[in-house]
């Protein structure tokens, strides 16, 4: 009883917190302008009471059918903004009356011919982002695009590198806006990196080159500590904290694996972490190429063996031109010689507000277990880091001490994670790839509340606002509320 | 006499100018290309003709159009017709004077002193797959599916191109319907269509249609009773929920069942239904060149006429819905009330269907005629059938049963013996005159199949020389087929399994003997339509003319649309696969059977059941991996296959993982280890989840739909209610 309460205070003060948290221009507590809203917290503010059982038919609002994506809705000042593939070669930006469902523009946009992606992404796969101006959004192969939220016009396009993946996976990060600022982060396993662009005017801040950085997903997000606000971005084998004006790089973190597809939470100053990175800590880049892209097995990884985009790097690497890379090539040929980490699972809390490489000094705590999802991010609510993971398999622990709560418990839905769990109104809403929402009580010990069929497949995390969810399934969105 | 167009009687003046030796000038993508055909030719010509426009848009990238006489704007000049429509100058020349029926050409002439491509066949059947027979030449490969473009499109389409190409087999049949719950019977008009126009591009000549008495296909009043049946499916109903996994596959439909016939609930609508989907279904097929066929066991009613001919149909072990004629029953009276009702029978489909034209009689059935393998019981049935088995006529054939049966199963002595008393009846039944009459109207053309392999050698002399033979079974009965015999064989396996069991090795060691044994034909049937992408294409090119061997098929079609490297990964996958396969053979049958006895394993021995799935599981992981692989290096175009046969070893290697779950499950059972076996039947329910996914996000066609469907039915939502209510 007296463990509910603690967490009941926290769930007040994680509010608290995050509405006194980083300022982001003209969008409104109730809004959720980016990827899980607010900072990428996944958590509420609003203090309307939220459904807990609904389906396509009862407890809708509004619904409307879209084309194909796996992109989180945004909400801001009243307006829900969301994309979807509407032709082979056609993104459609939308702009709907959060109340009543009402179209109020679309934009479509040519994409050219489509990079390869792996099922089941989607090409249209960034979350936009929006300041209550302009909604900004990534694709692809046209880069940044900002449009301005009344007429959708386009205001302005800034132009990125198609990214590119060894594996095909395919572009799936997303933009933040904060402070005028449009920061993107595009860890590719060709040309990573991080920029920013000014919201107004699309004219590139600054950039930042992440050369040890292999393909991810992670989202920037704000962290203020130490009387200082840091623009921090996870990615391979390290956690980087930048200075959101000039993007000089302020302090790294070198605890973490190969692979990052989620994204880090900022609560307090303290950001949390949770990841699954494929293998265990020595495998590095190299055994996954020679497991997967050597397909004739020799052990050797030939140029035709590579996707052409990547042959000018492998060139560069293969320093007896034979066309081939053996050993010695290979360990550093698309992994930096001074970052050969490999796979592994942890959950971690880190300090921020440091400054240099605070490995040593900032990890608050550091849990190596099996909880973590290599997609679906952690959620940190009350005095809870709650995580999700394929099976359904469920862990929760102590944001203060680290301390489990539960681990690896069923939440009686089978099949994987993509999207992030989300939080409000004391409670937990896990979206899973098969469809089902799951509603849990926020709170020391599992429960669950609610299993709601959404009816197709959900890969994108909901939205939250004025006491609405927002779920986008593949082709279609939803917007659930009491008494619609 | 056919009338030709004004296009053809220019072409008929100028044929007497093919005499020229330059051949025409490659295609580009600028060029533009005039694909001539009759304005009167035959409808399959005119959609040979647009085929190969819009093959030559989509693989050339060239202005291709399809005209009646030349326009003086094109670059380049393609004829399409057959040896009996070109016009008769052209039918003079060496090449096409010698096309057989199932001949097709593609060969270079001058008209005018211009050069023109003749796209021509011995009939226009022929001509169609030689419209195919090029686009494949330019890497096209048509799957099962869908056609996959070449990575690069030809750098010289036509260079130095002369081609006669020749079938080796004259009846290259696929099988469609049936009654598994894996078949094709859940396939909508608009699916079938799609997979008909496949089959055409692959030189399939024949559909068969095989279908049973309880299915909505045929009316039937016998003895004044109406038949009431009309089930597919089995009869069983795949309610399709939130908790089905693998949903997604179904698209929001709330049901597995057929599309086209949900609609109807009464027995008369479904009738009514199936009648015009099955007159649609082959409607299509004529429209592409497929021969539609039916075929049914003349012997066999549904359970609704249990009480006709004096109660005497027995049921079929194991199908209740079924019932079976007993041809060795004593009773005069009887035997002529059953042949009245073959007869009936095989009216009704007449009647059903005017525009048939080929029936199959199926001895499938016919195992069941004899409880025991009484031989003097035999003799004494086909005596009163008309028969005398100590006849020189039947003197062989008696004496090779015989023979034969002293190291033959039970089983094969019935069925063998039992299809010598359905020879005799068959042959009482076509001197009914009203089925003489019938059928010669008609003009129905009668083949006799699942013939048992011991009736090979002298079947010959049994039955009339224009009826064509369909045998089935091992090597023995390849060995002793008979010149005008056609052969079946499975693509997968022979026993209906939601598994991708496969039997390339088998396939290839089968067509070679009958190609070796100038056979009339080869019947192909396969129920998981996505697992047969590869046999098929060998059966196709190998039936259709080309030296191949099953070693090559791999390169020879994956390499033009998926590149280089795709093909050796895809051997090693299916080696793998074939590796996991043999473990059903020695251990693991029945597992994969689609109905109750799904996770159903051997009792005996269960440490070889279990080091059995534990080799499975190995092997269908391998041939996971190396589909990854493959489909990883298959940057362009060819995804659309490596990647739906990755899935469906995941879904095999989830599929054995649950199975062994399941036994550890049972072992802990019997040590009164509650927990340990409700933790396995869990680790198997996420495995079925995990598999059935992985295969519903590459389902393509009601295939898929049928194993997944199969699956949740028999195995992952009985396990499902059964943990929630622990």
């Amino acid at each position: 009883m007296i463990r509910r309460w603690i967490y009941a205070i926290g769930f007040a003060l994680g509010s608290v917190s995050l509405i006194l948290g980083p300022a982001v221009l003209r969008t409104q507590a109730e809004d959720w302008p980016q990827f899980r809203g607010q900072n990428a917290s996944g958590v509420s503010t609003s203090a309307s009471p939220l459904p807990v059982s609904f389906s396509t038919q009862s407890n809708v609002a509004w619904s409307v059918e879209l084309g194909d994506s796996v992109a989180s809705p945004v909400i801001c000042q009243g307006r829900v903004y969301t994309t979807a593939m509407v032709g082979e070669r056609t993104l459609g930006v939308f702009c709907f009356d959060a109340k009543t469902g009402a179209k109020l523009w679309q934009r479509e946009l040519a994409t050219g011919e489509l990079p390869r992606i792996t099922p089941p992404n989607s090409h249209a796969a960034a979350t936009p982002a929006c300041d209550g101006k302009r909604v900004y959004i990534h694709f692809s192969t046209l880069g940044l695009i900002a449009l301005d939220v009344n007429s959708g016009e386009q205001v302005w396009h800034y132009p990125l590198p198609t990214p590119a993946y060894l594996m095909d996976w395919g572009s799936a990060a997303s933009p933040i806006v904060y402070n005028e600022v449009v920061y993107f982060n595009q860890d590719d396993d060709l040309d990573p990196t991080l920029f920013a662009v000014d919201a107004a005017t699309g004219k590139l801040r600054w950039r930042v080159a992440r050369p040890e950085m292999l393909a991810g997903y992670s989202i920037p997000v704000i962290c203020e500590a130490g009387g200082r606000t840091d623009l921090v971005v996870a990615g391979t084998g390290k956690l980087k904290g930048y200075d959101p004006q000039t993007g000089r790089e302020v302090w790294s973190c070198h605890t973490l694996p190969r692979t990052m597809m989620t994204s880090p939470v900022v609560r307090d100053g303290v950001i949390y972490l949770s990841v699954q990175s494929y293998g265990d800590e020595s495998r590095t880049l190299k055994f996954a190429l020679l497991e997967w892209l050597d397909t004739n097995q020799d052990t050797i990884l030939e140029r035709k063996e590579v996707p052409k985009e990547f042959w000018k790097r492998f060139d560069q690497s293969d320093k007896n031109q034979d066309g081939k890379l053996a050993e010695g090539e290979l360990d550093t040929a698309f992994q930096a010689a001074d970052n050969q980490v490999g796979g592994g699972s942890l959950i971690q809390a880190v300090r921020g507000g440091g400054t240099g490489d605070v490995t040593k000094t900032h990890v608050v705590w550091n849990l190596k277990n099996r909880s973590p999802s290599n997609l679906s991010s952690p959620l940190v609510v009350g005095q809870q880091l709650f995580v999700v993971k394929k099976g359904g398999l469920s862990s929760s622990f102590d944001t203060v001490s680290g301390e489990t709560l539960w681990q690896l418990k069923r939440i009686q839905n089978l099949g994987d994670y993509f999207g992030s769990p989300v939080a409000g109104d004391g409670k937990i809403y896990v979206p899973g790839e098969n469809g089902f929402m799951v509603v849990l009580a926020q709170g020391p010990n599992l429960e669950v509340l609610a299993r709601n069929d959404m009816g197709e497949s959900c890969l994108a995390s909901p939205a939250i606002a004025e006491g609405r969810i927002y779920i986008r399934t593949r082709h279609h969105l939803y917007c659930i509320a009491n008494q619609p | 006499m056919m009338k030709y167009s004004t296009y053809f009687r220019i072409l008929l003046a100028a044929v007497s100018l093919l005499a020229g030796v330059l051949l025409p000038q490659p295609v580009s993508a600028q060029e533009k290309v005039d694909v001539v055909v009759g304005a009167d030719a035959p409808a399959l010509e005119q959609f040979a003709a647009r085929e190969l426009a819009e093959i030559m848009k989509r693989v050339l990238g060239c202005d291709a159009n399809v005209v009646n006489t030349f326009t003086t704007d094109a670059t380049q000049r393609v004829v399409v017709g057959s040896s009996k429509t070109l016009p008769a100058g052209l039918q003079r020349l060496p090449a096409l004077s010698a096309l057989k029926a199932q001949s097709q050409l593609i060969e270079s002439v001058r008209i005018n002193d211009r050069p023109v491509w003749l796209v021509a066949g011995g009939s226009p059947q022929a001509t169609l797959w030689a419209v195919y027979e090029w686009a494949h030449l330019w890497g096209e490969r048509a799957m099962l599916f869908g056609d996959l473009q070449p990575i690069q499109p030809p750098a010289n389409p036509f260079d130095n191109l002369q081609m006669q190409v020749e079938p080796r087999l004259a009846v290259r049949s696929w099988t469609l319907l049936g009654d598994s719950l894996l078949g094709t019977e859940t396939w909508s008009l608009e699916s079938l269509r799609g997979l008909l126009k496949q089959l055409a591009k692959q030189k399939y000549n024949r559909v068969e249609l095989v279908v049973n008495p309880a299915q909505p296909f045929v009316m039937l009043q016998l003895d004044g009773i109406a038949k009431s049946s009309a089930v597919l499916q089995q009869g069983e109903t795949f309610e399709i929920t939130g908790e089905t996994a693998g949903r997604s596959a179904f698209l929001g439909a709330d049901r597995f069942e057929n599309p086209d016939l949900a609609r109807f609930r009464t027995s008369a609508e479904r009738l009514q239904g199936g009648i015009e989907y099955l007159r649609a279904v082959m409607t299509s097929a004529e429209q592409l060149g497929l021969q539609p066929a039916i075929c049914f066991a003349p012997t066999s009613l549904p359970s609704e006429y249990q009480a006709i001919a004096g109660g005497i149909l027995r049921h079929v072990e194991g199908r209740p819905a079924r019932l079976v004629m007993p041809l060795d029953t004593d009773n005069a009276n009887a035997r002529q009330t059953l042949v009245k009702l073959a007869e009936q029978q095989l009216l009704a489909y007449l009647d059903t269907y005017p525009d048939l034209h080929v029936i199959g009689l199926s001895f499938r059935d016919s195992p069941h005629l004899l409880d025991v393998a009484d031989r003097e019981r035999v003799r004494a049935s086909l005596a009163a059938w008309g028969w005398n088995p100590s006849s020189p006529r039947f003197e062989k054939v008696w004496t090779e049963a015989n023979a034969r049966s002293e190291r033959e199963p039970a089983e094969g002595v019935r069925r063998k013996l039992g299809s010598l008393l359905l020879l005799a009846f068959l042959e009482r039944l076509f001197e009914q005159p009203a089925v003489k009459s019938r059928l010669q109207t008609q003009a129905v053309q009668i083949y006799l199949t699942d013939l048992p392999g011991s009736l090979a050698a002298h079947i010959a002399e049994l039955v009339a020389p224009e009826t064509e033979l369909v045998f089935s079974g091992d090597a023995d009965t390849l060995a002793a087929l008979p010149t005008r015999g056609s052969f079946r064989v499975s693509l997968t396996s022979s026993e209906p399994n939601v598994l991708p069991l496969r039997n390339l090795p088998a396939l290839a060691t089968t067509l070679q003997t009958l190609v070796d044994r100038s056979a009339q034909g080869v019947y192909v049937e396969g129920l998981t339509v996505s697992d047969l992408d590869l046999a098929s294409y060998y059966v196709s090119r190998v039936a259709g003319g080309e030296k191949l061997t099953a070693e090559a098929v791999y390169d020879r079609l994956l390499t033009p649309v998926c590149g280089e490297g795709v093909a050796d990964r895809v051997v090693r996958a299916m080696q793998a696969a074939e590796q996991a396969q043999g473990q059903w053979t020695a251990q693991l049958a029945p597992l994969g059977t689609p109905d109750g006895t799904l996770f159903q394993l051997p009792t005996e021995s269960p440490e070889k059941v279990n080091a059995a799935l534990t080799a499975a599981q190995g092997h269908y992981l391998s041939a996971m991996n190396e589909m990854y692989r493959a489909n990883t290096r298959a940057r362009e175009g060819g995804r659309a296959f490596t990647l739906y046969l990755a899935r469906r070893f995941e879904f095999a290697f989830e599929m054995v993982n649950a199975a062994i779950a399941l036994q550890a499950a049972q072992a802990a059972r019997g040590d009164a280890d509650q927990e340990t076996a409700t933790a396995e039947e869990e680790k198997a329910l996420e495995s079925l989840y995990g598999g059935l996914n992985a295969l519903a996000a590459v389902a393509r066609n009601p295939g898929d739909r049928a194993v997944i469907a199969v699956v949740n039915q028999f195995a992952f939502g009985p396990l499902s209610k059964k943990l929630a209510e622990q």
